[in-house]
């Protein structure tokens, strides 16, 4: 299996490195970036294969991320991150066609295999199409 | 300040309550994931062998273990924080009276804690699912809770559950060790306290003599009101 990309995209600094040092440990290519318009011309320049998006971020939403990442590719795939108590507004990000979605703080085998998950997912899609 | 106004600016007050607490309690996570990340990140260069010292390396983690269990701790009660302000947005929702509870006795236990009262939850399975309202229906719990608690003994039993009644659902309190003097379980001034939310709730408040092994307690029987 090839190294699976993934973008961190959330507002927290130190969280998104933490967390992208702790990939980069499981032999996962993580980049980060810390805002909505940084996500969308990253994936441009160096498309991943999956993004880990935060729900609430300052300027753009992480749902108008997640829009702006499937008008552009819609074989990325995107874990929501989300921080409220409810469930609800992970749902909210599958039915706009997120993957799938984790509560903060994370679950990291939790996450890792919902990544591996999402990156298959990724691959059968770019086959097919 | 006519009656409605004043109850018009009290929803207003407690809508602003809820949603200080919900951003509140969103930060608060954002923290809870950095710290864990940042221990998970000490645990994982020691389990790659990255600090060379082992009993330095054992000494960490078992501070990362316990700052883990903290962090899961803290998540908890975090959680059901936000579950207590996102109760304040809808007047009326439709709830598990149990999810209710359990969330509610993440705050609560420390009480009987500090009284070495042994808090006892018991939820029945399968209840059916309640149309009121949920905040006041915790807020009454509460109040039923300081009640029991203040009619126990030190070192005693406080046992919660829950059961099926027709149109609704039976929270019991149940109080084994209570103070010498205590005939009556019900407290004049909490249930003045309290009147017009049960009211409101349109449910009920009795003193149990005998809720099963002879003890006594106090029974909450919460209606679910019609839809919207």
């Amino acid at each position: 299996m090839s190294e699976i990309k993934v973008l961190i995209v959330d507002d927290e600094v130190e969280f998104a490195a933490t967390l992208a040092e702790r990939l980069e440990l499981r032999d996962i290519v993580a980049e980060t970036v810390n805002n909505g318009k940084d996500a969308l011309s990253t994936i441009l320049v160096r498309p991943p294969d999956v993004v880990i998006l935060d729900l609430k971020m300052p300027d753009l939403s992480g749902l108008e991320v997640l829009h702006g990442i499937k008008a552009h590719d819609p074989s990325i795939e995107v874990i929501m991150l989300t921080g409220h108590g409810s469930t609800s507004s992970g749902i909210e990000g599958m039915e706009r066609g997120a993957f799938d979605y984790i509560m903060k703080p994370i679950d990291l085998d939790l996450l890792l295999e919902k990544i591996n998950q999402a990156y298959e997912q990724r691959i059968t899609h770019k086959e097919q199409s | 300040m006519n009656e409605n106004r004043e109850d018009e600016l009290r929803s207003l007050q407690l809508e602003f309550f809820g949603r200080m607490l919900a951003g509140f309690t969103h930060d608060l996570k954002n923290h809870l994931a950095i710290i864990k990340e940042s221990s998970g990140l000490i645990s994982d260069m020691i389990d790659m062998g990255r600090v060379t010292d082992e009993l330095v390396a054992a000494k960490l983690q078992k501070i990362v273990t316990s700052i883990q269990n903290r962090v899961v701790q803290a998540t908890d009660m975090a959680t059901n924080l936000n579950g207590f302000a996102h109760r304040l947005d809808a007047p009326c929702s439709t709830f598990q009276v149990n999810d209710l509870l359990r969330e509610e006795v993440t705050f609560l236990r420390r009480f009987a804690r500090l009284r070495e009262i042994e808090l006892k939850i018991e939820l029945k399975e399968g209840l059916p699912a309640i149309h009121n309202n949920a905040s006041l229906v915790q807020y009454v719990i509460f109040k039923l809770y300081a009640m029991a608690l203040q009619k126990l003994k030190n070192r005693t039993l406080l046992e919660i559950f829950t059961g099926e009644q027709p149109g609704g659902v039976q929270i019991t309190f149940r109080l084994s060790g209570e103070k010498e003097g205590s005939a009556k379980l019900l407290d004049e001034q909490i249930i003045g306290m309290i009147r017009e939310a049960v009211d409101a709730l349109q449910g009920k408040v009795a003193e149990l003599p005998q809720t099963g092994d002879g003890k006594p307690g106090i029974g909450l029987i919460i209606p679910s009101l019609a839809g919207p």
